[in-house]
């Protein structure tokens, strides 16, 4: 096993290295410049370039920005979302952040959906199994702006109002980080409820067909037994399949839960830093999803070997 | 009448002749008549017809065209004739008939107008055509591409599935929407470059459902038994693979549904949608959103829309998934 | 519609209790919004805050590296520079007591008051010649070094240019609380800019102590305004708090201004509703709401939108084409419908409010208004010469935008119009990301581009500077030979005759717009707020700083 982790590990620092290069490599393709602004005239611009070293030679610039990222984690400066702040450092105050909601919307929504899932499968072709399914495709067919903008004016504006007291703070505040975490909470684990509840669901209702379940309902172990002491573990491989990607897209930030409640993340950072050409940074939080994807699969595939014993992961290309 | 008749062939009727403990029917007819019977499906499967008949059929039900805009008719709220008189959808707006008070007698808009003032009703369906285009190209793509991948990477093993995963692995540790939004700034945002930058990372999560699912099967009896009994790798996968795993690749193929409509519609969050006038129903959304607290009712229409189009396709979903799963052959 | 909403509360409600639960730890401070709206004081130590919400990250506090309205804003509140605004936007004495300016009009003297830095030395005049040399230094890159040329001080062209050394610019201490300025030419709005923050001081011993440390957090700024930052949490919001040490503390009377990000408009206005917020920039969508509000104000801004016509465009090189263009678009209806927040609709390129002439009057009220008319039957003669002229019947021009603000619906609205009252003509739209957008345009690989243009100083010749040949902003590529002298000359030969370059300027706008009608105006911008109607003294200006918090009130 250590082996094998060894081997993934150092796989997974190859791909890093090929996802820098390609990142480098596409930006370069990315129409316009940092600097465009209706006032900046040609000769200041090329100032500019020349003062953040932009002017030259492509294998230059990668040559300095691989080694400083490699040796330093620079990822050089902000060219205008914090002009002429450290990446390395924006990125440092924000990813914390975004990787607490993430988890918190990740544990949220694993148990909603789990138990949604549950009732739906031991209650098949019910009204209980359409409804957690209504459910859980409103989670994802409302936008999830709509729905916590929604959030945020029933729960945070429209109580407050009535009642005169602030239960759930509208907006995400330094100073009451948990309190003001509830909504976002909600609003972003909506999508793991739906995606967790549906998987969940079409994977118990297989196993609970299957035969060794219907030998422990034989023996008379009751339902509940059977969903956590059988079932759930031969459902999960599916659901840790699409759990794993919606972690490192949750934990990296979501845009619009960020722009509804005013959290400081990653997500709305990204996306900014896209539509004002600010390179830097978009390399810099790419690469940390990249991170954070590439750990999360090593992650899920020892899970499998753990879940799911006969899927034997030592074995690697034998197969 | 002779005296055969006096008594019955009863062993010449085809049901007697067939096992009763097994029905030969064939696959797709078994799968049908599962299908008819699970009411949430054939629900979802009449809803999507009816949205779809709306999608085409819908904008020439009125004069309106989706984008001629009529400047005094601006932010109309919803007025239906007949059904106006019940009190509802009657042209109010905090207790104020608007239609009256612009003057605007005889004039209905059955779902209200936007900012612009455009019809909403001929602008929803059309966003529809435009959102089921997307949906049903997604959908495609991840069947083809992300089941064909997946199930090769699964299967074959070894260092083809090594490599395949190294691929995988690089192309979605980039985020979708780096790549996305420098494909669609690159090409021009339009109708075929959106389509284009969702084939390019849409069929990423099909992929890795199918293989998990090939990787949990292939280890077990029945794939042995077949290949004992020499089964072509083909046929392994077409007919002992395939149908076991089709309930997670419909279910994902539906999820896929929702995504594309959104990140078409996250595209035009950042400036880089379809190009105007013309609107997807994830673009409405956009737009009416901006005004949610002040005309709700601009982005109630595509948002109704777009939930029941999501409803009965997850509806529609779970039934073909127990209609092909052989493991639910037990009524 | 109304069940479908009570549902998915009933099933948010039952989420949130689950989640409520889950964390119960903090709460030892209830915090209560008044019904009855009282502002509470957020901190013991101020006794009254000011909170603004923001929709962009604060980009820079450096003066010399910031380029936008926030920036400014804050880096005007932190720092005085040699004059000030008042309300009315006069200059007032700031760090300068008073100047005297040689015969010649190009010698300025500036005697400068007692002031301090936040750190305890005292202001002089070597912190502007520092701050003056920094803009203009090529090693500090400043995207608005432009400025110092503008506003003609000697050699500040060579000096960015790198071509001769910083000192050789024509500012100079006399002594510490004398600053004498040099000009190459009389430039009439040259004591204006003094109150813009790329000419305020700077404390040239802390700003290389702190190096690049410098601006990026409280510890790394100074102040000698009225205010000074006490935290700065980037991406979430940052407190400026009252400067004790500021020479006219005593005019000072609230406690501290809290910004917050909100990028959500809709959010930032429910967080004004629960009086959680004092002043809020409403998004044109939401002023239906608002209209009635008492809080509710509308700024004039001087940002004037206009449609780039690419001179160089086989359509549009026809100058008929260009004129149908200029008179088919309802602008009226742009700015009722579409906009809604206090726009005007804009007949011309120098707007109302800029600049003052030798007469006393604004440049709009004696010059023309008219440039551009909304006429359908004007448009289409113009049109239908432009057609035969061209040998075309149908054609297809390509609109090209940038979705900021408003801007997708009024791209969409002129698209509509073209299509509607130029026969044979379609119209496709074409989004691109701001900066692409600018950079496609000044490529001249457009037909038409919607842009704008924001004044740097309070003269015409800010927009007219625009369209002359070879600039990088003249993004139609309009070439005039007479347009160019005359522009040229109201800088230059006529700068000292007061009366003849403000003839000179209104007879170029005119061969802009009427003429040669090298662009298509649109609409002069106006922003709407929310500002707490017990707040007051809240200055805004459509030039340079756009707010000016000195003398701010709240009420009880």
């Amino acid at each position: 096993m250590i082996k094998y982790i060894g081997r993934r590990l150092a796989i997974a620092i190859v791909t890093l290295l090929t996802i820098l290069t390609l990142l480098f490599v596409l930006l370069e393709f990315m129409p316009g410049s940092p600097f465009n602004d209706e006032k900046l005239s040609d000769s200041q611009k090329e100032i500019l370039y020349e003062k953040y070293g932009l002017d030259q030679p492509l294998p230059v610039r990668y040559k300095t920005f691989m080694i400083n990222v490699i040796t330093k984690g620079d990822f050089g400066v902000s060219y205008a979302i914090e002009k002429n702040a450290e990446v390395s450092k924006i990125i440092d105050k924000r990813l914390p952040l975004s990787i607490r909601f993430g988890l918190q919307a990740l544990i949220l929504g694993s148990v909603v959906g789990v138990i949604l899932a549950s009732i739906a499968a031991l209650n098949r072709n019910t009204i209980w199994d359409t409804m957690t399914t209504a459910f859980s495709v409103l989670g994802i067919s409302i936008p999830s702006y709509v729905f916590a903008l929604g959030l945020s004016y029933f729960l945070g504006y429209k109580l407050t109002k009535a009642t005169g007291v602030s239960y759930f703070p509208m907006t995400f505040d330094l100073y009451k980080p948990f309190k003001s975490s509830i909504l976002p909470t909600i609003a972003l684990s909506m999508f793991v409820i739906a995606t967790v509840a549906r998987f969940m669901r079409t994977e118990l209702v297989e196993v609970l067909g299957s035969d060794y379940v219907l030998l422990a309902e034989a023996k008379g172990l009751n339902s509940k037994k059977i969903i956590f002491r059988h079932a759930m573990r031969n459902a999960l491989i599916p659901v840790v399949t699409v759990l794993g990607p919606l972690t490192v897209s949750l934990m990296t930030g979501s845009l619009v839960i960020e722009r509804v409640f005013g959290i400081p993340g990653i997500g709305d950072l990204l996306v900014t830093a896209i539509s004002v050409n600010d390179f830097n940074i978009i390399i810099a939080v790419s690469f940390y999803y990249s991170i954070f994807y590439i750990l999360m699969q090593l992650f899920i595939d020892i899970l499998y070997g753990i879940i799911d014993p006969r899927i034997r992961v030592s074995k690697g290309g034998q197969s | 009448m002779s005296q055969v008749d006096k008594f019955e062939r009863i062993l010449s009727t085809e049901d007697f002749q067939k096992d009763v403990v097994y029905e030969g029917v064939s696959f797709w007819k078994d799968v049908y008549l599962r299908f008819i019977e699970n009411r949430g499906a054939v629900i979802g499967m009449i809803l999507i017809a009816i949205i779809t008949f709306m999608a085409f059929f819908g904008p020439m039900m009125n004069e309106h065209s989706y984008k001629s805009k009529v400047d005094n008719h601006i932010n109309l709220p919803p007025r239906i004739p007949v059904i106006e008189k019940l009190g509802i959808f009657d042209g109010e707006r905090s207790g104020k008939n608007v239609y009256v008070e612009k003057g605007l007698d005889d004039v209905y808009y059955w779902f209200g107008t936007d900012n612009l003032g455009r019809d909403l009703w001929t602008r929803t369906w059309v966003g529809t055509r435009v959102s089921i285009y997307i949906a049903m190209l997604a959908v495609v793509i991840d069947m083809f591409i992300g089941m064909g991948y997946g199930l090769i990477s699964g299967y074959v093993g070894g260092n083809v599935d090594n490599v395949m995963q190294r691929f995988i692995e690089i192309l979605s540790g980039i985020p979708n929407l780096v790549i996305v939004t420098l494909f669609v700034i690159v090409l021009n945002p339009g109708i075929l470059s959106i389509s284009l930058a969702l084939v390019i990372t849409g069929w990423i999560g099909m992929s890795r459902v199918v293989r998990s699912q090939v990787l949990k099967l292939k280890e077990l009896d029945f794939i042995l038994a077949s290949k004992t009994m020499g089964a072509s790798t083909g046929m392994l996968l077409m007919q002992d693979l395939l149908p076991n795993i089709f309930g997670q690749v419909i279910i994902m193929s539906m999820f896929s549904v929702p995504n594309a409509i959104f990140y078409e519609s996250f595209l035009a969050f950042i400036g880089l949608g379809l190009q105007p006038p013309l609107a997807s129903l994830g673009v409405l959304i956009n737009d009416g959103y901006k005004s949610i607290l002040v005309y709700p009712h601009i982005i109630l229409p595509p948002v109704i829309v777009l939930a029941l189009l999501m409803l009965s396709f997850n509806l529609l979903a779970d039934g073909l998934r127990d209609s092909f799963d052989p493991k639910m052959k037990q009524h | 519609m109304k069940k479908l909403i009570s549902l998915l509360l009933i099933l948010v409600l039952a989420v949130g209790m689950f989640s409520g639960c889950a964390k119960k730890e903090d709460d030892t401070t209830m915090e209560t919004t008044n019904a009855n709206g009282a502002t509470e004081a957020t901190t013991p130590t101020a006794d009254k805050t000011l909170r603004i919400a923001v929709d962009v990250d604060l980009p820079s506090v450096d003066q010399n590296i910031a380029t936008d309205g926030l920036s400014f804003e804050v880096i005007a509140a932190m720092i005085e520079g040699l004059y000030s605004m008042d309300e009315a936007g006069s200059l007032i004495p700031a760090i300068a007591k008073d100047y005297t300016v040689s015969d010649d009009g190009l010698t300025y003297t500036f005697n400068l008051r007692d002031a301090q830095w936040t750190n305890g030395t005292p202001v002089t005049a070597n912190d502007f010649v520092y701050s003056w040399r920094r803009l203009v230094d090529p090693t500090t890159a400043s995207e608005y070094s432009f400025i110092a040329e503008v506003a003609g001080i000697v050699n500040a062209a060579a000096v960015t240019a790198g071509e001769k050394p910083l000192t050789d610019l024509g500012v100079v201490a006399k002594d510490d609380k004398t600053l004498v300025v040099t000009l190459d030419r009389t430039v009439p709005y040259f004591l204006s800019l003094t109150a813009f923050a790329p000419f305020f001081p700077l404390n040239e011993a802390f700003v290389t102590e702190k190096g690049t440390d410098y601006a990026q957090s409280p510890e790394g700024l100074i102040a000698n305004g009225p205010y000074k930052m006490a935290e700065w949490n980037k991406g979430y919001g940052f407190k400026l708090v009252k400067n004790e040490t500021y020479y006219d503390a005593a005019a000072v009377e609230i406690g501290a201004i809290d910004y917050r990000v909100i990028k959500d408009p809709q959010t930032s206005a429910l967080q004004f509703d629960s009086n959680e917020l004092d002043v809020v920039k409403l998004t044109a969508e939401l002023v239906d709401n608002y209209k009635d509000n008492s809080a509710y104000t509308q700024i004039d801004a001087s940002y004037v939108w206009y449609a780039s016509l690419n001179n160089d465009d086989p359509i549009f090189s026809n100058l008929n084409a260009r004129k149908a263009f200029q008179h088919a678009i309802n602008k009226e209806n742009i700015v009722a419908n579409i906009l809604n927040d206090g726009s005007s609709v804009a007949n011309f390129i120098v707007p109302t409010g800029l600049a003052t002439g030798p007469d006393g009057k604004d440049f709009r009220e004696t010059s023309k208004n008219d440039y551009g008319l909304f006429d359908v039957a004007a448009a289409q003669k113009y049109w239908d010469t432009a057609k035969t002229e061209l040998g075309i019947t149908e054609t297809n021009i390509e609109i090209l935008f940038d979705d900021s603000e408003t801007v997708k619906k009024m791209a969409e609205f002129i698209q509509a119009e073209l299509e509607a009252n130029l026969p044979g003509l379609t119209v496709s739209l074409k989004a691109q990301p701001k900066k692409n957008r600018l950079e496609i345009m000044r490529e001249g690989d457009f037909q038409v581009g919607l842009t704008r243009w924001g004044p740097d100083y309070a003269d015409p010749l800010t927009y007219l500077e625009l369209f002359l040949i070879g600039g990088s902003s003249n993004t139609p590529n309009f070439t005039n030979e007479k347009y160019d002298e005359l522009v040229k000359a109201s800088s230059t030969t006529l700068a000292a005759d007061a009366a003849g370059r403000w003839e000179a300027m209104k007879e170029a706008e005119d061969i802009l717009l009427d003429q040669f009608a090298g662009i298509a105006p649109l609409y002069q911008a106006g922003y709407s707020y929310l500002i707490n109607p017990k707040v007051t003294g809240i200055e805004p200006h459509a030039i340079g700083t756009p707010f000016i918090y000195k003398n701010v009130k709240i009420a009880d």
